[in-house]
């Protein structure tokens, strides 16, 4: 082949560059556009991994508050049911308040909203507690949690907790 | 290949740049790399959010089994053990006093009963079997755990347990089939709920629990077609102008739910033949609950057991003005069900149009 290139008695004319020429530029594009979607990748991954981490926990920082049992064996899905039948939502949102304080300590906000089958947000004025030197604008918010439970009514009754928290972003 | 021009220099390149794009197939497409279409680890936090999805579900039906027990126990004690008048017609299901030995005082079953023996010595007697008593808290508990179940926003099964009865009121509920979970579920497409409202849904029907009209008994699913909702609503401003107040006692039933009523019945009438005179089968007929088109009426404040003949004769003349038909014959009302009704080109209905009826069995 080297021999046939080499030896060539036509030798390498212009029109032959223009093959090369291009194989070359496809080439610079083709790389360029991979480290492209690369880098745009790792990025978006990052912001991604955050979110996705934030849902895992906030989900389950919610499923083990509903779970915690006290001394009588009733959860904490009971004593909400119990309270929202006696319209107690006083009680909900300081019992809520105190859990959720303790485990978005590093959160820069947190706001959680409590809908009952009317599709009414029942704790009034929002649940929502933030970092004071940071502006809601300035915050990517997302919702970390959302989950229902029944309320003890003949009516089959539910309730659904959403929690949002915000962070500052990249 | 051999020519006196020779090869040129873009037929290698011809020739090389397919075997490059061939290997990059290979090694792009064919190797190991191909699942990874998404950032390291997306996957594991796809299995770790439909695990938490799982346990969610799981909580909802472990506490809406505690709430439906202690409804069931509830309304078991309201109705005297019994199961209400309009379920013991559509379900049959034997009552712990059909075969009562001891009779009513005040209008009360007697449950237990002391009457000196012989030897002047008192002796207690039960008066109601077990049984049915264990049958009936079971149907009250399904009946209680469906609703909550259909209320859940999760894909969650009705009628999807076996149950049994321990001591102490303890109902174990074994599932027939798993719950499933999408692990790798595309986010940005809304999932569907239950098929089968869905496609009621897309009828329009109402759930006129929370309506206005408050036309349902509480604690009946009560989910219409939306031709169906508007016959009704007409009834009910017939009957206020009558001075009668309607309500709902059961409205649409899905398909699971009416095979469900089906099977409960199989140990009291195992012959399908005779089992068929009580209740729809839902294998080889298509039953009028099941099509949002049917609901069982009777006035307000009054059960089966307290409509006179003069009500059922009411009740029949409102609907029939509204547009329903009934199940039974004209002014009889110990044929069929005085109660049930249909409407909207069921089968019973488009019967009795054909027939220029306004009752058929």
């Amino acid at each position: 082949m080297k021999s046939r290139i080499c030896a060539n008695k036509k030798g390498i004319a212009i029109e032959d560059t223009v093959p090369i020429i291009i194989f070359i530029l496809a080439a610079a594009i083709a790389i360029f556009l991979f480290n492209f979607i690369q880098n745009t990748k790792i990025t978006k991954s990052a912001d991604n991994i955050q979110i996705q981490k934030d849902r895992i926990d906030g989900n389950e920082a919610l499923l083990e508050y509903l779970k915690k049992v006290d001394e009588n064996g009733n959860s904490k899905a009971d004593f909400i049911s119990k309270n929202y039948n006696e319209k107690n939502y006083d009680a909900i949102r300081r019992d809520l308040e105190a859990y959720f304080r303790l485990k978005f300590s590093n959160v820069q906000m947190w706001r959680i909203e409590l809908y009952d089958s009317y599709g009414n947000n029942i704790l009034r004025p929002p649940l929502r507690i933030s970092d004071r030197s940071f502006a809601d604008t300035e915050l990517h918010i997302s919702q970390v949690a959302s989950m229902t439970i029944p309320i003890n009514s003949p009516a089959s009754s539910i309730l659904m907790f959403k929690i949002y928290i915000g962070r500052l972003p990249r | 290949m051999i020519t006196k021009k020779g090869m040129g220099l873009e037929w290698y390149f011809l020739i090389i740049a397919p075997l490059i794009g061939l290997t990059v197939f290979l090694v792009g497409y064919l190797g190991e790399q191909k699942v990874i279409g998404n950032y390291i680890g997306e996957n594991s936090f796809n299995i770790i959010k439909s695990a938490n999805e799982a346990e969610t579900s799981l909580f909802f039906i472990d506490q809406s089994a505690k709430y439906s027990l202690q409804q069931a126990i509830y309304e078991l004690a309201q109705n005297g053990v019994s199961v209400s008048e309009f379920d013991v017609n559509e379900v049959n299901i034997n009552q712990p006093f059909a075969i009562n030995k001891c009779g009513k005082f005040k209008d009360a079953y007697v449950w237990y009963e002391l009457k000196k023996d012989s030897l002047n010595n008192y002796v207690q007697n039960e008066c109601f079997d077990k049984d049915p008593l264990i049958t009936n808290l079971v149907y009250f508990f399904n009946k209680n755990l469906n609703q909550y179940l259909t209320t859940s926003p999760y894909s969650i099964p009705i009628n999807n347990y076996e149950y049994e009865v321990k001591d102490n009121l303890e109902i174990i509920g074994k599932a027939k089939s798993p719950l499933a979970f999408d692990i790798l579920k595309d986010e940005s497409k809304p999932s569907i709920k239950k098929p089968v409202e869905a496609r009621i849904e897309q009828k329009k029907s109402e759930d006129f629990t929370y309506s206005a009209e408050r036309l349902c008994a509480k604690g009946v699913k009560c989910v219409l077609t939306e031709e169906a909702y508007n016959l009704l609503l007409e009834a009910q401003k017939i009957a206020k102008q009558k001075g009668k107040t309607l309500v709902v006692n059961s409205a649409y039933r899905s398909q699971d739910e009416q095979v469900a009523i089906w099977n409960r019945f199989a140990s009291t009438y195992p012959d399908a033949a005779e089992r068929r005179k009580r209740v729809c089968d839902p294998y080889n007929e298509k039953c009028p609950h099941t099509t949002g088109n049917a609901v069982d009426v009777a006035f307000e404040g009054k059960t089966t057991k307290t409509m006179t003949n003069l009500d059922w004769l009411n009740l029949h003349e409102i609907m029939y003005q509204a547009g329903w038909v009934r199940y039974g014959e004209e002014k009889r009302y110990d044929i069929g069900e005085p109660w049930h009704f249909e409407c909207c080109g069921t089968n019973r209905y488009a019967r009795a149009q054909a027939k220029g009826v306004t009752a058929i069995v």
